[in-house]
């Protein structure tokens, strides 16, 4: 039953993404944008070695993600059918759950287009690709838990546009720099690394991803 | 369904995922224990290939009877070591007063196309050992290499 | 209409006992720390700032987790006094860390012989230090007493696992920090033995200076909690 609502809450969300895609659009525009100027700001030769362009994507990367994040929750606030769900017995439970799954599929969709445009934009030359998508998942698994329980937490306040940063970086400092040199890793070849910050990331993941399900679903309104 | 109950009925599944994670962490990061961020030994920075006036942190041990400074000419030699292998590091000014011969040491620069390393930071690196002071001048503690 | 639980009375009786025993813990403590111990063998008297300086960080961790414990307190049980513990913690903890990062840095000086260095320990100390803020923030935000307890209860369980990462943050990886010197695998220490119990001596001291503005603290919070609440009525 739970999974079902899940499910359900997922599937709402992903259809309300894909009738207005403009916020994957944005978002990708906006990753691609900051690439862009950070890289013309450290000067060329710097942003085409692994570990900048690396640290610019990611960063890149959580902007982007309270932004997606951002967009999807003031839908719910302007839509009064979501008080119906959360009336429901584990209806917030499965709102909190299913929003998470869904926000995560499409920062992970952010990050590969936007990934995917950074490394041409930079014409950076990938030496262990498989390896840099299980970087890219991980990291992905790790920033969305953290984004959406900030973005949840500050939703009815004035200024959340300050605040979801202010609170959210210093809280990602671990996993930046885990995905940071991971991504770096994998671009340069070095295969062990690559995987045991993945493996740091997939922690991380799984401890604020618990975190998250167990007390965000009692702060819902 | 209050708060506490919700809590309470999924603490298997909580404790199941934590404990997983726990793991997994210690896990990665016995792995990444050479993975430098902050500094790379002289072995390490061998092994990534630092190219010549790439900017670079090393930390090592400062090896006995290598450590030079000329105030006239503020030149500063020493040699750092992880053990394995050594880095002739050259800077200039004063050093640090606790930089001396068997503490530890991490220096900023860039390697020169000769091999030694042209240090703008020097930068010592004191060990968790302290002790009462003994008759003797130089401390009986060394700090182990890194 | 706040109500007065024992135990928030036998708290305010005890108010002045920790405050004389405060004072005279950080004479004690000083005493021993500044003329009883002696110099290290490496860097002389400047060692003398790690009995404040690792106190500070001690008190700072325990500051922390007394939120986290506050926060989960709050949740479950919705009871205000567990909120009013867990702002007021957060508030000295926040006073600690930030002691701790300005005499590292006064220590660091002399020693290292930079103020400050991108290392690993400092980093995540001062991550810390901007997350509490960040949590502080928070809570100056919004006047519902409510829903500002609740969201600062998810916080303050979110951002404690950063506590462990600070300490293990030196284990972890090649840094300029020295190691553990008490809490350590093994414990250890790599002290000797007067510097051990003029650490211990300064620790108890700002224990007991932490009970005290939790004392203090959380009397000012319950009397706004209820200042608001009469509003309401």
């Amino acid at each position: 039953m739970m999974l079902e609502r899940i499910r359900l809450a997922a599937a709402r969300e992903a259809l309300a993404e894909r009738g207005q895609p403009d916020g994957l659009i944005a978002a990708v525009t906006f990753v691609a944008t900051l690439i862009l100027v950070e890289s013309l700001a450290v000067g060329p030769l710097a942003a085409t070695q692994p570990e900048v362009a690396s640290a610019l994507f990611w960063i890149a990367m959580v902007f982007a993600a309270i932004l997606a994040t951002t967009r999807s929750f003031e839908r719910e606030l302007e839509d009064d059918a979501i008080d119906a769900v959360l009336a429901l017995p584990g209806g917030r439970d499965a709102l909190y759950a299913g929003k998470t799954l869904a926000l995560t599929a499409l920062i992970a969709l952010i990050a590969l287009v936007g990934g995917a445009l950074s490394l041409l934009l930079l014409s950076l030359e990938v030496l262990l690709p498989a390896h840099l998508a299980l970087v890219l998942v991980a990291g992905i698994l790790a920033l969305a838990p953290v984004v959406v329980l900030f973005v949840v937490i500050a939703l009815r306040l004035r200024s959340r546009a300050a605040l979801v940063p202010i609170l959210a970086l210093p809280v990602l400092v671990p996993q930046l720099v885990a995905a940071t040199n991971g991504t770096a890793a994998a671009i340069s070849g070095d295969a062990a690394a690559a995987l045991g910050w993945a493996g740091l990331l997939l922690a991380f993941a799984l401890v604020y991803s618990v975190l998250g399900l167990t007390i965000v679903p009692a702060a819902l309104e | 369904m209050s708060a506490a109950n919700r809590i309470g009925g999924r603490r298997v599944l909580i404790i199941a995922a934590l404990a997983i994670a726990v793991v997994i962490g210690y896990v990665a990061t016995q792995t990444l224990q050479s993975a430098a961020v902050y500094y790379l030994t002289p072995t390490e920075a061998a092994r990534r290939g630092i190219a010549p006036g790439q900017a670079a942190r090393l930390g090592g041990q400062v090896l006995a009877g290598t450590l030079i400074y000329d105030p006239a000419s503020r030149a500063l030699r020493f040699t750092i070591g992880d053990g394995v292998s050594t880095v002739k590091v050259v800077g200039s000014g004063a050093p640090p007063g606790l930089l001396r011969e068997g503490a530890g040491a991490v220096v900023e620069g860039t390697f020169a196309a000769d091999g030694t390393f042209r240090a703008t930071q020097v930068i010592a690196k004191h060990d968790e050992v302290y002790t009462a002071p003994t008759g003797s001048a130089v401390p009986t503690h060394q700090t182990p290499a890194p | 209409m706040i109500s007065t639980t024992a135990k928030t009375t036998s708290a305010l009786r005890a108010r002045p006992f920790l405050g004389a025993a405060s004072v005279v813990a950080l004479f004690v403590a000083l005493w021993m720390a500044l003329v009883w111990s002696p110099p290290d063998a490496v860097m002389g008297n400047v060692v003398r700032i790690l009995y404040v300086h690792v106190a500070n960080a001690w008190l700072a961790y325990l500051a922390f987790v007394v939120v986290f414990l506050a926060s989960i307190a709050y949740l479950w049980t919705k009871r205000p006094v567990f909120d009013a513990i867990a702002v007021a913690s957060a508030e000295i903890g926040v006073l600690f860390c930030g002691l701790t990062l300005v005499l590292g840095a006064i220590w660091a000086r002399p020693t290292w012989g930079v103020w400050w260095s991108w290392e690993p320990r400092v980093i995540t100390t001062a991550v810390m230090f901007a997350m509490y803020v960040g949590y502080l923030l928070l809570r100056n935000l919004s006047n519902d007493l409510e829903r500002r307890a609740t969201r600062a209860a998810v916080l303050g369980i979110v951002l404690v696992v950063d506590v462990p990462i600070v300490h293990l943050s030196v284990t972890w990886m090649n840094a300029l920090h020295q190691l553990p010197s008490v809490l350590r695998p093994g414990l250890d220490p790599t002290l000797d033995p007067s510097m051990l119990a003029s650490l211990i001596a300064m620790t108890i001291a700002f224990t007991f200076l932490y009970a005290y503005l939790m004392t203090a603290r959380v009397a000012i919070e319950r009397r706004r909690q209820a200042r608001i609440l009469e509003a309401r009525a």
